[in-house]
């Protein structure tokens, strides 16, 4: 009896109290300058407060005062593993409004430089993915492979991250004569890797446990917050611009789009694990269709759009990247707006995390593959 | 008012353009008085502040729009004409249409209501918008500022905006 009474008084004095954790900006797995404040209960996440800004440097502004052709090299900038997608958008958008036709061998070229991208952007977040999990191994394997990627690029462009390569009407120069044979040599070596991947990581008991169940994103959640790329495709969501609303040539390519069922974070890292299979087979068929040809459209030394409203949008390793140029007839975009997939991925994360332990966290933020010169701009 | 007319009589006049037949019809059958602004691109309607939240609804819900992915929000200082526009973007992910909401304001107080309830992806948008521009969301669920330092004064993207750290600079060209 006595005992009883005295669990009952234990039980009673031993609410737990809420607090507030700081998680970044310098923390290994925020991968930039990007800072959570996290509400615990315990070991309980019950709140997560994005902050974000720290990188922001106002691209937008500087696009208004800087001509068409200026402002090209700053989209390298916005989400610097997808350097080469941004650059095809932003030209996209100004040969979509100027009616410039870029050459084909051009298109084929730009398909094959983003593909590259999105395999190299996917390969760094594989590695830091198992590194945010504890297990430093798949890193040094991924930057290993990614290396190539980057030489194939150096060689081509002279640049390794913010490549600036893909111009308004076409490219900057022509590929150089390596770039096929390299290419091919390196998706021979890849699609063997790809399997030493899955069994370093994919099938391992340990990551599976972690990875399995963990921080559900529901589609009508997904779709409501604009989460975009692989995000959104882990909880189903057939959503890919590729094919959804199909730019450059890739309506001529055949691939396949993977897609989750639950919304875990194993989901998306399926999704994104797949995807450089289906990037691969691009480029072969790329490599494939291509002819020598011209690289550069005709187009007009002083660039100006006609007044009016601009559009585009691409698939960048992240997801959905688009531009909206609004022009009054000037040599400067009176106002240019960048959607950045980074951002809404970021904003759902609140959603996501609540109710898991803090070690999910990092589970989760890493899955949404968020980078923060993206989110920021 | 003359802005208005005019806009009524561009589209009269401009008929092949529509972007979308379809979805022209179904939106001026629920809503006669949403106006369609003539854009090279993408189907522009141009919308008063009062009808933007019942407009949105029905873009979001009505089953032969269904436009369900939000894309972007951006506010324009058009400070020559002494007016802003706040462009609202959506997409639908079944097939990849698009559609643009227009919102014609005041420049001196840009007032419209807030959309973040009904896409939760226009809560972060329209945060910036509001530090940015310096234009109000009402009914905004958390109108703080997002990128930049709380103690920040200014509207960065407004035309007469000049940033006193510039003047520090002397460029020798």
């Amino acid at each position: 009896m006595t005992i009883d009474c005295c669990e009952e008084r234990l039980v009673k004095n031993l609410d737990t109290q809420e607090y507030w954790v700081n998680m970044g900006p310098q923390h290994p797995s925020t991968h930039g300058v990007l800072r959570f404040l996290v509400k615990l209960d315990g070991e309980t996440i019950v709140d997560v407060i994005p902050h974000i800004g720290y990188m922001h440097r106002g691209i937008e502004k500087m696009a208004e005062n800087v001509t068409y052709v200026q402002f090209n090299h700053l989209t390298s900038r916005l989400d610097y593993l997808s350097a080469m997608i941004n650059n095809w958008g932003y030209c996209m958008c100004v040969e979509k409004a100027l009616g410039i036709e870029v050459p084909a061998r051009a298109e084929y070229v730009r398909i094959i430089m983003s593909e590259l991208t999105r395999i190299a952007s996917h390969q760094l977040w594989w590695g830091v993915y198992g590194m945010d999990l504890g297990a430093f191994t798949p890193m040094m394997h991924s930057f290993r492979d990614r290396e190539t990627i980057n030489d194939i690029l150096e060689e081509t462009c002279g640049s390794r991250l913010t490549t600036h390569y893909i111009r308004i009407g076409g490219l900057s120069n022509d590929v150089h004569e390596n770039f096929v044979p390299r290419i091919r040599k390196f998706i021979d070596f890849f699609r063997k890797a790809l399997v030493e991947y899955a069994t370093l990581v994919s099938g391992n008991v340990i990551f599976r446990a972690r990875a399995e169940g963990v921080g559900i994103l529901p589609p009508e959640v997904g779709l409501s917050y604009g989460c975009s790329g692989s995000t959104l495709r882990g909880s189903g969501v057939n959503y890919d611009v590729r094919k959804q609303d199909p730019y450059g040539y890739y309506d001529r390519m055949n691939f396949e789009v993977p897609l989750g069922t639950k919304g875990d974070s194993l989901d998306r890292y399926e999704c994104r694990f797949l995807e450089m299979e289906q990037s691969m087979r691009i480029i072969e068929q790329c490599l494939e269709q291509m002819e020598p040809g011209e690289v550069m459209a005709k187009v007009p030394k002083k660039i100006k759009l006609p007044a009016g409203e601009y559009f585009s949008h691409v698939e960048t390793a992240r997801g959905d990247h688009a531009y909206f140029i609004v022009s009054d007839g000037g040599a400067n975009p009176c106002r240019l707006r960048v959607r950045s997939p980074g951002y809404s991925n970021l904003a759902v994360l609140p959603e996501v995390v609540r109710g898991w332990r803090v070690a999910d966290m990092v589970t989760i933020s890493s899955t949404l593959d968020l980078v923060a010169p993206d989110i920021d701009r | 008012m003359s802005e208005e007319i005019k806009n009524t009589t561009e589209t009269a006049v401009e008929a092949p353009v529509v972007h979308d037949a379809e979805l022209h019809a179904v939106i001026s059958g629920a809503f006669p008085d949403v106006v369609m602004v003539a854009s090279p691109q993408i189907a522009t309607y141009a919308v008063k502040p009062a009808h933007l939240h019942a407009f949105a609804l029905f873009l979001r819900d009505d089953a032969r729009c269904g436009f369900d992915f939000p894309l972007l929000v951006t506010g324009v200082d058009r400070a020559p004409e002494n007016r802003m526009e706040v462009f609202y973007h959506l997409l639908r992910t079944r097939d990849g249409r698009k559609v643009v909401i227009k919102i014609d304001l005041d420049r001196v107080n840009p007032v419209l209501p807030s959309l973040a309830m009904i896409y939760r992806s226009f809560d972060w948008h329209e945060r910036e918008q509001m530090e940015l521009l310096g234009i109000t969301f009402e009914g905004h669920p958390d109108p703080r500022k997002l990128l930049l330092d709380d103690t920040y004064t200014g509207y960065p993207l407004r035309k007469e905006y000049e940033d006193e750290a510039h003047e520090y600079i002397k460029r020798p060209y």
